[in-house]
C-alpha cells in the first residue's frame, strides 16, 4: 500500500468523521445530546487531526487543533451546550470541511483566522473577561504552508514560555511520560514524532531517548518501533490531555507515566527465522531508566495488549476492483442466457441444473449490485450546511425534514446527484421558500421547511424534494415564455405543461427574483442530469402550498429492464422506463401526415409514428403500420411517440454495454447488449429518437450504428 | 554519499533501506541531509541502526528540519557523532 493509497483512506475516514460530527452537532442543535454525542464529535475532529499532522497537512491540523481545545472543554462540561455555541461549532464544521477539501485538491486552505480567535474565546478559560495568557497550544492561525514547515522545523517552542510559567513548580510538579509507538502507530498513517512535538507544545521536554532496542543495519525491519521516549511534562498538564495526544492510534502505542513507570518494551514482532535475535532486545533498554528494574513489563502495555481490537466488520475495496467483478457478473448474465437458448434449441430448456444456475446468477447479480450501493444519506448529509449558507445569503431560515436517508442506490448514481439536487435545493430556498416577513402575512410559520425523502418503489427510487413556499407562479411562467418564444400564445397547455417550461433550455427565472440566477446551472441541466442518470423529473406544485420535485431513478446503471424487438434483420432494445403499452393498429387509428410522415390516433391523441427500421438501416422492415407492432413510448419534453417495429420477441432484464468504450457514442443508441443467442443489439434512446423525429420525421440516424 | 530525500517519511526510509544497508562499510557512510524538510521515526530509526553499524554515518550539511527533529527526539548524539565538520 503507497502513501497515495493510505491518504485515499484517510480522506475516506475524513468524510466519515466530517459526518459523524455533523450528526452530533444536529443532535445538540435539537437538544438530544448527551455524553456519548459529544464524545463522538470529539473523537470525529480528533482522529482528523492525527491525520492531517500524519500527513503534514499543517493549516487543517492547526484548526483542527483549535476546533478540538473547544470541544474537550465542552466534553469535559466547562462550557456549556447553548445554542450560540453550537452555531459557532456548526461554523467551525463547515470550516473544517473546507480545510479538508483543500488538502485533498492541494488548493489555498480557508482563511480560518477570524473563526479560531472566536474558537479560542469560546474556550472556558477565556469566558470571562481577562484575557487567559496565551497557552502555547493555542497556536496562531496558519496559513502559510512554509511558514508552518518553517514553524515545526524551528527548536520547540514551547521551551520558552512554559518554564515562565511553570519556574515555581516545575520541579516539584512535573512528572514523566514514557511513550512507545509500536509499529502500527507508524503505519496506519500516523507519525510519533507529531505526538512528540505535541507534548513539546505542552510544555514537555525531552529527558530521554531510549534506542538501545534498535538493531544493527542488518537486522533492521524499517516498520517496527524501536524507540521509545520519556518526557517531562510540566505540572499543569494533565495526564489525560497527554493521553489524548496518541489515543486514536489505540493500542499500538503503550504509554506509562511517573518516575516509577517503566518504558513499555518495544513490540518488535518476531522478525523472520534468521533475525530471531533481535527479539531479545527491548529487555535492555528498561534497565537504563530510573527506578527501573527489569521486571514484569508495564501494565499500560500489558492492558493494550488486552484489549485486542474488535473483528472487523467492513472491507475497504477499491472501486475497480468492485467494477471487474460487475462486469463478470454481468458477462456471467449474459453467458447463462446463451447457455439456456442453446438448451432451449437441444429441447433441454426445463433441465433441473438450468433452473439452479438461473437462480444462482440472478442472487449473485443482486449480491454484486448492493457492494456499489450506498445510503443516500452521504447525499443528504451535505444539505443542512448548504441550508445553514443559505439561510446566512438569503436570511431565510430553512428546517430540514428528512425520510429514508437509509435508502440505498448505486454509487455512479449518488455521485452525480448531488449537483442536481444542490440546484434543486438551492431553487426551492431562493426561488420557492418566501422571506419570514411573507410568510407571516400568509399565515404560515416564519420558518420554511424543506422535506426531503427517499424511497424504493417498483425497482426505482423515488427522491422528493418538497418545499412549503409560495409554489410556481404558472401565470408568470406562462407569460415568460411566450414571451421568449418557447410557446406560442394561443398554446392551450395544461399546468403540467407550464411547469414542465422551466426546464426548458434557455428559460430564465431572472424575472422571479435573485442573487442564485446566474451560477451558471439551469433547470434545464438538472433535468439533463436526470436523465443522463436514466431517471425522470416531475413537478408538483399547489400556488401557496409548496412545489415538489420528484426524481425517480434507476437502482443501477449497468442492468436494466428491456423490450426487445425485431425489426427487419435486426434485434433492437428498447428500455422499459419508456413503455407505456405496445398495439397493433387498425387502418382507421393510423392518419398520413404530409408526404411520408404518418401519425397514431392513440385514445383520442395524435402521436407521431417513428418506424425504427427506417433509422436502423435494417432490412426488409416493415413500413406498414398495420403489419407490424406499435410501442408507444414516452418522452421526456417531446411527449409521447410510437416506435414501428415487426415484433416484439422478449422481456427481460439485459446488461448494459456502453458503446463509446468500444467504438464511439451515436447519437439515438444509448448502448449495446448482448442477447442470448450471442447477437448485439442496440439499445435505442427513445427520447433522442423522439426528439429528431420531431424535427425531421426521417433519415438514417441509425444507419451509422448498424 | 547517500543523499536523504526532502520528504523522510517511512515509505522513503523502506525504499532508501536496501540501498544504506547496502554502502554501509568500515568507513562511515556520508548522508547528505541537507534537503530534509519532513522527517518520521521510521527514516530516524534507520539512521540510529546505521549509526551504531560497523563505520557508522557522517551527516553532512543537516537542514533546519533534520537539527529539529533530532533535538525534538533526543537522539542528536547518536546520529549527529561522526558529523562531518
Amino acid at each position: 500500500m503507497t502513501e497515495d493509497d493510505i491518504q485515499q483512506i484517510f480522506f475516506v475516514e475524513c468524510e466519515e468523521a466530517l459526518e459523524a460530527t455533523e450528526t452530533g452537532l444536529a443532535a445538540c442543535r435539537e437538544g438530544t445530546h448527551d455524553g456519548e454525542t459529544i464524545n463522538a464529535i470529539f473523537r470525529g475532529v480528533h482522529s482528523i487531526k492525527g491525520g492531517a499532522g500524519a500527513f503534514g497537512y499543517l493549516p487543517l491540523q492547526a484548526f483542527t487543533h483549535g476546533f478540538e481545545t473547544l470541544l474537550a472543554d465542552v466534553r469535559e462540561g466547562k462550557v456549556p451546550v447553548e445554542p450560540v455555541l453550537v452555531d459557532l461549532l456548526l461554523l467551525a464544521l463547515d470550516c473544517l470541511r473546507d480545510h479538508v477539501e483543500a488538502a485533498r485538491g492541494g488548493s489555498t486552505p480557508p482563511a480560518d483566522a477570524d473563526l479560531l480567535a472566536k474558537l479560542e474565546a469560546a474556550q472556558a478559560g477565556n469566558a470571562g473577561a481577562a484575557p487567559a495568557p496565551p497557552l502555547p497550544s493555542a497556536a496562531p492561525a496558519f496559513d502559510d504552508l512554509d511558514a508552518l514547515l518553517n514553524e515545526l522545523a524551528a527548536p520547540a517552542p514551547a521551551a520558552a514560555p512554559t518554564p515562565i510559567l511553570d519556574t515555581a513548580a516545575e520541579d516539584l510538579d512535573s512528572w514523566l511520560v514514557h511513550i512507545r509507538p509500536h509499529a502500527g502507530a507508524m503505519t496506519k498513517g500516523s507519525e510519533p514524532l507529531l505526538w512528540l512535538r505535541e507534548l513539546t507544545d505542552l510544555g514537555g521536554t525531552c529527558e530521554l531517548c531510549d534506542n538501545a532496542a534498535v538493531p544493527t543495519i542488518e537486522q533492521l525491519l524499517v516498520e517496527q518501533g524501536y524507540l521509545g521516549w520519556t518526557f517531562r511534562m510540566p505540572g499543569h498538564v494533565a495526564r489525560a490531555s497527554v493521553a489524548e495526544i496518541c489515543d486514536f492510534v489505540g493500542d499500538d502505542v503503550a504509554l506509562a507515566y511517573g518516575p516509577e513507570g517503566r518504558m513499555p518494551p518495544a513490540r518488535v514482532a518476531a522478525p523472520t527465522a534468521p533475525r530471531a535475535e533481535a527479539a531479545p532486545a527491548p529487555i535492555t533498554p528498561m534497565s537504563v531508566l530510573p527506578g527501573n528494574e527489569t521486571t514484569a513489563p508495564a501494565p499500560v502495555a500489558a492492558a493494550a495488549a488486552a484489549a485486542s481490537a474488535p473483528a472487523n466488520q467492513s472491507v475497504r475495496i477499491d472501486l475497480r476492483k468492485l467494477d471487474m467483478l460487475i462486469d463478470g457478473v454481468g458477462e456471467l448474465v449474459i453467458a447463462q442466457a446463451m447457455l439456456a437458448q442453446r438448451l432451449t434449441n437441444e429441447n433441454l430448456a426445463h433441465i433441473e441444473e438450468l433452473a439452479l444456475i438461473e437462480t444462482l446468477v440472478r442472487d449473485i447479480q443482486e449480491h454484486a449490485m448492493a457492494f456499489r450501493a450506498q445510503p443516500i444519506s452521504s447525499v443528504f448529509g451535505r444539505v443542512p450546511r448548504l441550508l445553514r449558507e443559505l439561510g446566512s445569503s438569503t436570511g431565510k431560515h430553512v428546517k430540514l425534514e428528512v425520510s429514508g436517508e437509509m435508502t440505498e442506490l448505486d454509487k455512479t448514481v449518488i455521485e452525480r446527484l448531488s449537483e442536481p439536487m444542490t440546484h434543486l435545493i438551492r431553487n426551492a430556498v431562493d426561488h420557492g421558500i418566501e422571506t419570514p416577513e411573507e410568510r407571516r402575512a400568509a399565515g404560515k410559520d416564519p420558518e420554511g421547511t424543506l422535506t426531503l425523502s427517499a424511497e424504493q418503489k417498483a425497482g426505482r427510487i423515488i427522491i422528493r424534494i418538497s418545499d412549503d413556499g409560495r409554489g410556481i407562479d404558472r401565470e408568470r411562467v406562462l407569460a415568460k415564455a411566450i414571451a421568449n418564444g418557447l410557446v406560442t400564445p394561443e398554446a392551450q397547455l395544461s399546468d403540467d405543461d407550464i411547469n414542465q417550461l422551466i426546464f426548458a433550455p434557455g428559460f430564465s427565472t431572472a424575472a422571479q427574483v435573485s442573487n442564485i440566477s446566474g451560477r451558471g446551472v439551469g433547470m434545464d441541466v438538472v433535468k439533463q442530469n436526470v436523465k443522463e442518470l436514466g431517471g425522470r423529473i416531475t413537478i408538483e406544485s399547489t400556488p401557496g402550498k409548496g412545489t415538489s420535485f420528484s426524481l425517480a431513478l434507476p437502482l443501477t446503471l449497468a442492468i436494466s429492464d428491456g423490450m426487445i424487438v425485431q425489426v427487419g434483420d435486426q434485434s433492437l432494445v428498447i428500455p422499459l422506463t419508456h413503455v407505456i403499452e405496445s398495439l397493433r393498429p387498425t387502418p382507421a387509428d393510423v392518419k398520413g401526415m404530409g408526404t411520408s410522415a404518418q401519425v397514431l390516433n392513440a385514445r383520442g391523441s395524435f402521436v407521431p409514428i417513428i418506424p425504427l427500421g427506417l433509422l436502423s438501416g435494417a432490412k426488409e422492415a416493415t413500413s406498414n403500420p398495420c403489419e407490424g407492432v406499435l410501442v408507444l413510448v414516452e418522452t421526456e419534453g417531446h411527449g409521447r411517440a410510437a416506435l414501428l417495429v415487426d415484433t416484439i420477441t422478449d422481456q427481460r432484464q439485459f446488461v448494459i454495454k456502453a458503446l463509446d468504450a468500444h467504438y464511439r457514442q451515436i447519437d439515438s443508441v444509448a448502448g449495446a447488449t448482448i442477447l442470448g443467442n450471442g447477437q448485439v443489439a442496440l439499445i435505442v434512446d427513445v427520447d433522442f429518437i423522439a426528439s429528431s423525429a420531431a424535427r425531421t420525421q426521417s433519415g438514417p440516424v441509425m444507419a451509422a450504428a448498424a | 554519499m547517500i543523499a536523504l530525500p526532502t520528504v523522510c517519511d517511512r515509505s522513503a526510509a523502506a525504499a532508501l533501506y536496501p540501498e544504506m544497508a547496502e554502502s554501509i562499510g568500515v568507513m562511515p557512510l556520508g548522508v547528505d541531509a541537507s534537503r530534509v524538510e519532513k522527517i518520521g521515526q521510521a527514516m530516524l530509526q534507520l539512521l540510529v541502526s546505521a549509526a551504531r553499524t560497523e563505520g557508522g554515518i557522517a551527516i553532512h550539511q543537516p537542514s533546519p528540519t533534520f537539527t529539529a527533529a533530532l533535538d525534538l527526539t533526543g537522539l542528536g548524539h547518536i546520529i549527529m557523532e561522526g558529523a562531518a565538520a
